[in-house]
């Protein structure tokens, strides 16, 4: 931790410089960056203008989003996005990066770093810079920009892994990394898989819903795009020798879901979004049930996934 | 062990919580942390306001939970030194 910051301090300068680079504030021939682009995305209730010019990265990501997401009706942009992408990096930003998104404040100004992106976000503008040779540029990018902006509208990104029933009924799974999120997602038979890495929780007339996230993944199931499914159940993952399903309190279950948000960086957001944080999770908590389930990695495991049916 | 009854906890800044079936949790976002505190331990939190004294929390938490002095005076100073080393309480 400790080490990451020096680091992180020390390259602020080159960040900074390499932003005011992009940016075209050091006289850059913009021509030489290819064709200058005004397009649209909008899901999840934000719509976002990307400018600059169309990277074979947002092409590749964008391949499976629905005609609407892509041609959304006009409305004013949450965020405009101007991105360019690799000739400009400094190779040595993304040489120690911390494989983890960074961020920090300068006045009137949010920054991020990360492997394969940086950005500068000045209210609604935001400057994107990314590494044409880590594709993971874009999703990374998304899953720092929207976990605020999505809160604010009620909605938590959660890594999770969710599954849908025959019923369209939901199935919510959380737990550290290698827990065993996306395994219990690949071991199911006849369910169907909603985003197996990130996912949306949101609560609306009294109920908890899930729906696969554009934010942060690839997301390539095209016929369970933009729909939300009701939570039938949620539950905290550990690999273990028996299994065991246990329902947990609702103080337990706020601390699984708390730990469970992505990308939120607390420590730096306005009280509002912490209080809009707290809105949602209570909100689920109270009206979903949460279980610890103990498991082993075979299909026997949805056995007791259906219990809380 | 002894407790210094007229020290007056204090926290380092204001910390969103919530009450959840009589638990509070407690958000840290400086540290990325949520904690949970139990029945007692939400009745000791609240009772932090800057000006009363440990020596009477405890008396409160005498009156409300109708326990043993020596049995919870230990509780409660732990409790309290756990706030401090997670840099909740000054």
């Amino acid at each position: 931790m400790n080490q990451n910051r020096e680091i992180h301090n020390d390259e602020i300068r080159k960040i900074k410089r390499a932003l005011a680079v992009v940016m075209g504030e050091e006289g850059v021939d913009h021509k030489s960056v290819g064709e200058r682009i005004k397009c649209f995305t909008s899901f999840h209730d934000i719509c976002i203008e990307w400018r600059g010019s169309i990277h074979s990265e947002f092409l590749e990501a964008t391949r499976f989003y629905p005609q609407s997401w892509l041609n959304p009706p006009e409305q004013s942009a949450d965020f405009i996005v101007d991105w360019r992408q690799g000739k400009y990096c400094d190779r040595e930003i993304w040489k120690d990066a911390d494989p983890n998104c960074d961020q920090f404040e300068t006045p009137g100004c949010l920054h991020a770093v990360q492997r394969d992106f940086i950005a500068r976000q000045e209210g609604k503008k935001v400057y994107l810079l990314s590494d044409k040779n880590q594709m993971d540029g874009y999703h990374n990018f998304l899953r720092w920009l929207l976990p605020r902006e999505l809160i604010r509208k009620g909605k938590l990104l959660v890594h999770s892994s969710a599954v849908i029933d025959e019923r369209e009924q939901a199935y919510v799974f959380l737990g550290k990394s290698g827990a065993g999120k996306t395994s219990i997602a690949g071991l199911t038979e006849s369910a169907r898989v909603l985003g197996d890495d990130m996912n949306l929780l949101s609560f609306e007339g009294g109920q908890c819903f899930v729906e696969a996230a554009a934010v942060g993944q690839a997301v390539q199931n095209t016929t369970l795009f933009a729909r939300k499914f009701p939570v039938r159940g949620i539950f905290d993952l550990y690999q273990a020798k028996e299994y065991r399903l246990e329902e947990i309190s609702q103080p337990k279950s706020a601390l699984a879901l708390y730990a469970g948000a992505a990308n939120l960086f607390l420590g730096e957001v306005p009280m509002e979004t912490v209080q809009s944080l707290q809105n949602v999770v209570f909100s689920v908590c109270k009206n979903v049930v949460f279980y610890n389930l103990y498991f082993k990695l075979d299909r026997k495991v949805w056995d007791y996934v259906y219990q809380c049916r | 062990m002894s407790i210094n009854v007229d020290k007056v906890p204090m926290m380092v800044e204001t910390l969103p919580w919530q009450e959840i079936e009589g638990s509070i949790l407690l958000l840290q976002p400086s540290e990325k942390f949520a904690h949970e505190l139990n029945e007692v331990g939400a009745f000791v939190w609240k009772a932090i306001d800057g000006k009363t004294t440990v020596g009477q929390i405890i008396d409160r938490v005498i009156d409300e939970f109708e326990v043993e002095r020596k049995e919870i005076e230990e509780d409660i100073d732990l409790f309290l030194s756990d706030l401090r080393d997670k840099k909740i309480l000054a």
